[in-house]
């Protein structure tokens, strides 16, 4: 399916309009931030602690930063931790699991059983411990969650290939004497493409949630204006005893729900084109956390 | 996935739903409740509920944990030979006379008559040199070093005693007769492992009746305390942890007072009008920003001296302190301590800061290059210092980018297993010593003296200057005061010229409490208002 039809496709269930406007509309202030934030969110343009007011939408941080401001350059930073971190994930995930359904045989069953014991493994707290260790820059904290994410798109991707390996043309090219690697790149990778773009998708909401997470308890980097970052400094400057909660926590609050939300809402949707088991459920059982769907997931 | 996803999105729920429903929140320990609430006249109060931060052991001298409010907690229970007063001037406490020879050797002391242990034996000065022995023979932290001058305790009544020095301590009457805690020869003669002793029978206006491990302390006031009766007839404790709950249950009346110094941002929601109110005063604990003194450029004083000039102090104190605190003095001594030097003073000028690094050839060799300048992630008040530190250097030619990490690994950065001796690996770094290290006169040497395996064991910088060490060596075995008090002055004055640190800020104490129960705290300078005078008077 070409990305114009897969657009088309999404377009046309509800949920998925809602997914792609909302995501539009994110992926809009992040690239145009610069534009769109009304001061500097690095600058301290005001008193600190200030409630909202004409100049100051949000009112000010902690140390007079325009809290709106943070937001919209927030944005950008939780996006691009996302986007990266699930890409780190998502290129793990399709080799190990081309490689897995490709090769089979022991190949298959160590990185499978490897995949298992990665997916048992308490995941929150590990992450926090990762992060501890390695300490609170913005680097490790996308790379760790890059590599404690991968394993469930592998397992999705591995039984994809598992199928597309069977198929005519690939078998064709093997009999002409393809090498693998040149079969894996050439035959195989552009046929779990659609499925490893729904899952990208999915990972981009389940890392900015993460994220968000982490720094919220202290753990991410607080130089890094994150929206997991402006709650952190709400969260110990007060904010949760003084009326400040208002305007310095629902909004990195909604804006991180909103964005969790219209990923979930567009992954879920392209999986479902992309899957014809979950389409046959008919419109009434499009709920969003289709039980059937994890069961996949988790192989 | 979807199912993790799905809990996670729960979590964020919980965690704004808690937002928004603050005063809900349950008490986070049971407070003493069977002891009705006085509405009185705010003086005395029958009962107190205060929270602390956490568990304390069994309070006695061997078994309580934190400086602060340990050691003051321990101060309720057990009495001192001096006390500090208000302005941590030494005042005779269990004592009445005092006297001293010429050279600071010899000291006599008379006790006071008719003091008794909580359990109803007689406190004499058997139980003085007992106890300095004790601390002398049983390895502590604190006390030990604290006594390691007394060469010998003579008992002469069981009133009178004289302690022999075997050489002048300058601040002998501060530490240890107004630090060390007194300790009954009778119950502790025969023991042997102290730090697993849990028995808690002091001397102090306060007793212990109720311990519950890791939630309540019960302490009940000392009728027959030889001051008279305590102005609180019982002070529950417990324990809350977090720092929110901790406002939230004062907020609601579960606590009347709180132990943990209060963030300036939620001063204006509990000052003034309504149930509860603030005490503030000075705080002694320091944030600096350190320097590596060993390390290009900065070894060269000029530098120093233009990164001090470049860095606008007033600005941090009101806007990451929002005024609750002091400006940082130049020669690292806070303004309310006897020995500061108030010729010394900070001098915010960038102009000046470019005109020193031109002088300096800072310019041409270190234009482009990027400085990192350190701090602890995890406390954000010296993150959002570091980012107003940085954006002051850049302003003169200074590139600084701020790196936050974890407190680990920047103890590990800045002082190497805590020795300074093992070196140093970082340029800048935002840093804080505690009270007892602004206080005591003595540390002067640890901080600033050059000897870093012996005696310059606080010189994180690795500073050097030979008239500082000549000073804080002299320093330590002066005893005239007159003479101590020049070469205070003398020292300030060289360190705000040669910029060891620079001394950003002294965080004020700001204690919350409700004073309908209780309203006659009485502040400490530096150590707030948990201590012996808020509840007893001055004799």
């Amino acid at each position: 399916m070409s990305p114009k039809g897969m657009l088309k496709a999404i377009m046309k269930n509800r949920t998925g309009r809602i997914g792609i406007i909302l995501l539009a509309l994110i992926v809009f202030t992040a690239i145009f931030a610069p534009w769109l934030a009304p001061f500097d969110p690095y600058e301290r343009v005001a008193q600190p602690f200030q409630h909202p007011s004409a100049s100051h939408l949000l009112g000010t941080n902690d140390i007079g930063q325009d809290i709106l401001s943070e937001m919209i350059w927030g944005t950008r930073i939780s996006l691009s931790i996302g986007i990266i971190a699930a890409a780190i994930a998502i290129t793990l995930g399709t080799a190990i699991g081309i490689l897995s359904g490709y090769y089979r045989r022991w190949l298959d069953t160590i990185l499978m059983r490897f995949v298992d014991v990665v997916l048992v493994i308490p995941f929150l707290p590990l992450m926090i411990l990762l992060a501890a260790y390695l300490g609170p820059q913005l680097t490790n904290i996308i790379i760790v969650i890059g590599i404690l994410t991968w394993a469930g798109p592998a397992r999705v991707i591995r039984s994809q290939v598992l199928s597309i390996r069977e198929l005519g043309y690939v078998q064709a090219a093997r009999s002409l004497g393809g090498t693998d690697f040149k079969i894996m790149i050439r035959h195989i990778l552009p046929g779990v493409m659609p499925i490893a773009l729904a899952q990208f998708i999915r990972a981009v909401s389940t890392v900015i949630l993460i994220e968000s997470s982490l720094a919220f308890l202290g753990l991410g980097d607080p130089t890094a204006k994150s929206w997991g970052t402006v709650l952190y400094y709400a969260q110990t400057r007060g904010a949760f005893l003084t009326g400040a909660w208002v305007w310095w926590v629902l909004p990195p609050g909604l804006l991180i729900t909103f964005t969790v939300l219209a990923f979930a809402f567009t992954g879920y949707t392209l999986e479902e084109i992309l899957n014809p088991r979950l389409r046959s459920a008919g419109p009434h059982h499009r709920v969003f956390f289709n039980s059937e769907a994890v069961e996949k997931n988790r192989g | 996935m979807t199912k993790r996803l799905f809990y996670l999105c729960l979590v964020l729920l919980l965690i704004f739903a808690s937002a928004c429903s603050p005063t809900e929140d349950p008490p986070a320990a049971e407070p003493a409740d069977e002891v009705e609430d006085e509405p009185g006249n705010g003086v005395e109060a029958v009962s107190l509920r205060m929270a602390i931060p956490r568990d304390e052991g069994s309070l006695n001298p061997y078994t309580y944990v934190t400086g602060y409010p340990g050691h003051n907690l321990l101060l309720l229970i057990y009495d001192t030979v001096f006390q500090l007063d208000e302005n941590n001037v030494p005042q005779p406490w269990l004592v009445t006379d005092h006297e001293v020879d010429s050279e600071g050797i010899n000291w006599n002391f008379t006790l006071h008559d008719g003091i008794t242990w909580h359990d109803g034996a007689p406190l004499t000065a058997g139980d003085i040199k007992f106890s300095f022995d004790y601390y002398g023979e049983h390895s502590h932290s604190r006390w030990t070093n604290a006594v390691s001058a007394i060469e010998e305790i003579v008992i002469e009544d069981e009133l009178n005693f004289s302690i022999l020095l075997s050489e002048p301590v300058p601040a002998f009457l501060t530490n240890p007769l107004s630090d060390v805690p007194i300790i009954p020869e009778h119950i502790w003669q025969d023991v042997s492992d102290p730090d697993s002793f849990t028995d808690h029978t002091g001397s102090g206006p306060y007793q212990i009746t109720e311990y519950v491990p890791d939630q309540t302390y019960r302490l009940h006031a000392n009728a027959d305390y030889f001051l008279g009766k305590p102005a609180v007839e019982e002070i529950g404790m417990v324990i809350i942890e977090d720092q929110t709950a901790t406002f939230t249950a004062l907020r609601v009346g579960d606590i009347d007072i709180a132990s943990r110094s209060m963030q300036p941002e939620l001063v204006g929601d509990f000052a003034g009008e309504g149930e509860t109110d603030i005490i503030t005063g000075p705080g002694f604990t320091s944030s600096l920003l350190q320097i590596n003194n060993e390390r290009e450029p900065f070894n060269d004083p000029l530098v120093r001296k233009a990164i001090s000039r470049a860095i606008d102090i007033d600005d941090l104190v009101d806007t990451v302190m929002l005024g609750y605190g002091t400006a940082g003095s130049p020669g690292y001594i806070h303004p309310d301590l006897p020995h500061y030097n108030p010729d010394v003073e900070h001098i915010y000028d960038p102009n000046e800061a470019v005109t020193l690094l031109e002088e300096a050839g800072f310019i041409d060799t270190y234009g482009d290059h990027e400085f990192e300048l350190l701090t602890r992630s995890n406390d954000p008040l010296r993150v959002r210092t570091a980012e107003m530190i940085a954006v002051n250097l850049n302003a003169v030619g200074i590139n600084v980018s701020v790196q936050a990490l974890d407190s680990a690994t920047l103890d590990d950065l800045v002082w190497p297993e805590f020795d300074t001796s093992q070196g140093r690996d970082y340029d800048l770094s935002i840093w804080g010593w505690s009270a007892p290290i602004m206080i005591d006169p003595e540390r002067l040497g640890g901080l600033f003296h050059s000897d870093l395996e012996d005696r310059g064991t606080l010189n994180i910088g690795a500073y050097t200057n030979n008239n500082v060490d000549t000073l804080t060596e002299e320093i330590s075995v002066t005893v005239d005061p007159g003479r101590q008090q020049d070469i205070f002055n003398q020292l300030q004055v060289i360190l705000a010229d040669t910029v060891p640190f620079v001394t950003l800020y002294y965080p004020d104490g700001i204690y919350a409490y409700r004073p309908d129960t209780y309203d006659n705290w009485t502040y400490q300078n530096g150590q707030g208002v948990l201590n012996k005078l808020s509840f007893v008077n001055m004799p």
